[in-house]
């Protein structure tokens, strides 16, 4: 079977799916956040976490990142449970800009060098320099559109086994828009799964393999894009809106 | 990765403490300054009034530069507090959670830099009042001053190996205490992040009840360790009601057995408070690990 | 030329068409070396894994080959090039009558229409 060797070499994983979970719940006192997901998600694809606001796309994946511990079910991520192992193979981008402000870019990619082995300074600065940024720039003096690129661009240039984009192009302009999706299908890997939550599926719908569907904490579809094209004869996004119709 | 998170709690740190630091030394050399130029200067002067100004600017200087010094005290205290709660519970925590780090190291990190810098500060205050008595000349004064308190514990009987235990057993204690606080705070923030809104409040109100009980478990404490001097004493001296006779016993006891006496009770403190810092970290790491709530 | 994506047809069969129509029309000359997937898939903004499925299928179509270090080239045989454009040719014209069948149209009715349109044009 062909995959994307291209100048790739990589050892080929251990286990085939990057994330596994059964039963996984998540409650906040009598708020069911997250209710009996079991979902298994393959290694190399990109897929959307596709849901309306407060559907529980966030809280899985806090739940996946460690932020959130869950009240029933297990989650495994490459075999292992949530911790610091699972880290190191986890880039997380959330939705707010959460950055120190003191640092300047330089400064904060040294940081995430320093941190986790698996990131390139190279590629992070050749996305910078892309972008005109210049690395002695203070965090504090960035426009927020301007931060956002720098923490996608850091989440990016590790090399990761997940990546968990929480709603990465929301409140964004169109030309920003475009920037991150390039960002994300040139930095693709092989071994790299990408996990993008949102709400704005028209945008996205070309670069994902797979759409999972969340409605009030419950897993309501996982299939392939072509699949649901072929199968439904409409789009994602117009699937999306007869399942969520208000 | 210990050493990591230590090298970067120190980077984002001394941003602000060194300024503190930078602060006290301006002012100390300032008061130094000044001093050796009023010396020079006033005395020779004919105009009282000019003369009083410069008394005046000096009284000035000196208030300012003790506030200084206590502000810095205070300062690094409130900072250490504020950038727990910036880092482990604000927007920034964020990055701080997804290190691949367990939260127990990030929690002793930042709480043994917590307490180097607080150790940092008060040698800072130390070194400047030391400059200040060095310039004023009093240098020599202050030395022999010292020698004659050593004399005096000396010949009081008092300069035995049990005074160094006592010394240990202090420095452990105030250790132990510092730790204690930084721990406290620690963990009100922590519990106040439970809450859904107003996370401050939340913490601020914890933090009350907490002295209060702590306020509530100390009286008891002194309560039980003087019942136990008692019980201690009477069963030492061998004889129970006779006043008299105990008087007399109690003068007769040695330096040495009473430092050995109160040492029991600094270390009884000690152990206490030990396991109350222990048991803050713990409750501390529990809620930040199992119970964290991110906005 | 730009790509161009349906929202309700799979990625991937579109992704087939507008890539021979590509070829077809020259494009992408016969024998030029194509952008590797990544390049490519970011230009048309697709998936990544969807374009490779869709090379590997232009591979055992014959239309694009592999040369080991150097990456992926158009064929340089003419005749697989005429036989794709021939069978897209063929399926846009069943698509059509089919259309005009819909529309309740006979067979004459559609000669003429057809012979309106080219007399237009000229």
């Amino acid at each position: 079977m062909d995959t994307i060797a291209d100048n790739d070499k990589r050892v080929v994983p251990t286990t085939e799916n990057i994330l596994e979970c059964v039963g996984l719940s998540k409650y906040f006192g009598a708020k069911h956040a997250l209710e009996d997901i079991t979902l298994k998600l393959p290694r190399g694809k990109i897929i959307g976490l596709l849901g309306p606001n407060g559907s529980g796309k966030s809280t899985f994946i806090k739940l996946i990142e460690g932020l959130l511990t869950p009240t029933k079910g297990n989650l495994l991520i490459a075999g292992n449970p949530v911790g610091v192992e699972t880290k190191k193979i986890v880039a997380y981008l959330p939705e707010r800009t959460y950055l120190n402000n003191w640092m300047n870019v330089e400064q904060m990619v040294d940081f995430f060098a320093d941190f986790y082995e698996n990131f390139s300074k190279e590629k992070a600065y050749h996305m910078l320099q892309r972008l005109q940024i210049n690395p002695s720039d203070r965090l504090k003096t960035m426009s927020k559109g301007t931060k956002e690129k720098v923490q996608l661009i850091l989440v990016m240039s590790r090399e990761a086994d997940l990546y968990l984009l929480d709603e990465p192009i929301g409140g964004v302009d169109p030309a920003a828009r475009d920037y991150i999706l390039n960002t994300i299908i040139t930095n693709y890997n092989p071994k790299g799964t990408i996990l993008i939550s949102t709400h704005l599926i028209t945008d996205i719908e070309q670069v994902l393999d797979e759409a999972v569907m969340i409605q009030q904490g419950k897993l309501m579809i996982h299939k392939s894009v072509d699949e649901i094209r072929a199968e439904e004869g409409k789009s994602v996004d117009a699937l999306f809106r007869e399942v969520f119709r208000c | 990765m210990l050493g990591k998170l230590f090298k970067h709690e120190w980077k984002a740190s001394i941003r602000v403490y060194g300024l503190l630091y930078i602060l006290a030394a301006i002012f100390t050399v300032a008061v130094i300054l000044y001093n050796q130029v009023f010396k020079n200067f006033a005395e020779g002067l004919e105009s009282k009034w000019l003369q009083g100004i410069l008394v005046s600017i000096e009284s000035v200087l000196v208030i300012g530069y003790v506030l200084v010094l206590l502000a810095v005290n205070i300062l690094t205290f409130i900072y250490l507090i504020y950038r727990f709660y910036q880092t482990m519970v604000c927007d920034e925590a964020y990055l701080t959670h997804t290190l691949p780090v367990t939260t127990g190291q990030l929690i002793i990190v930042k709480s043994v830099m917590a307490f180097c810098f607080q150790i940092l500060s008060i040698i800072i205050t130390i070194i400047s009042i030391l400059s200040l008595v060095m310039a004023s000349g009093e240098w020599n004064a202050m030395i022999s001053e010292f020698s004659h308190i050593i004399q005096g514990i000396k010949e009081s009987g008092f300069w035995c190996g049990n005074l160094a235990i006592t010394i240990i057993l202090g420095v452990l204690l105030i250790i132990v205490s510092s730790f204690f606080g930084i721990f406290t705070y620690y963990m009100c923030i922590c519990a106040g992040n439970l809450f859904h809104s107003h996370k401050l409040l939340g913490s601020v109100v914890v933090y009350f009840i907490f002295q209060f009980v702590m306020n509530i478990l100390s009286v008891l404490l002194v309560i039980f360790g003087m019942w136990t001097v008692e019980k201690r004493l009477k069963h030492m001296g061998g004889f129970t009601e006779n006043a008299y006779m105990l008087d007399e016993w109690i003068s007769s006891i040695q330096p040495p057995e009473i430092l050995s006496f109160v040492n029991s009770y600094l270390f009884l403190g000690f152990l206490i408070i030990a396991a109350g810092t222990t048991i803050l970290f713990f409750v501390s790491r529990y809620l930040l690990k199992n119970k964290l709530n991110l906005a | 030329m730009l790509w161009n994506f349906k929202t309700d047809r799979p990625i991937y069969t579109q992704l087939l068409e507008q890539i021979q129509m590509r070829i077809i029309s020259g494009v992408y000359p016969p024998g030029s070396q194509l952008l590797s997937v990544r390049e490519l898939a970011a230009e048309a903004a697709v998936n990544p894994n969807t374009m490779q499925r869709a090379l590997a299928e232009l591979e055992r179509m014959e239309l694009v080959y592999t040369k080991r270090t150097a990456g992926r080239f158009i064929t340089g045989d003419m005749e697989k090039i005429e036989e794709c454009k021939n069978s897209l040719v063929i399926a846009q014209v069943e698509e059509f009558c089919e259309r005009m069948k819909q529309f309740g149209l006979t067979e004459e009715e559609v000669e003429l229409l057809l012979k309106k349109q080219f007399e237009v044009k000229k």
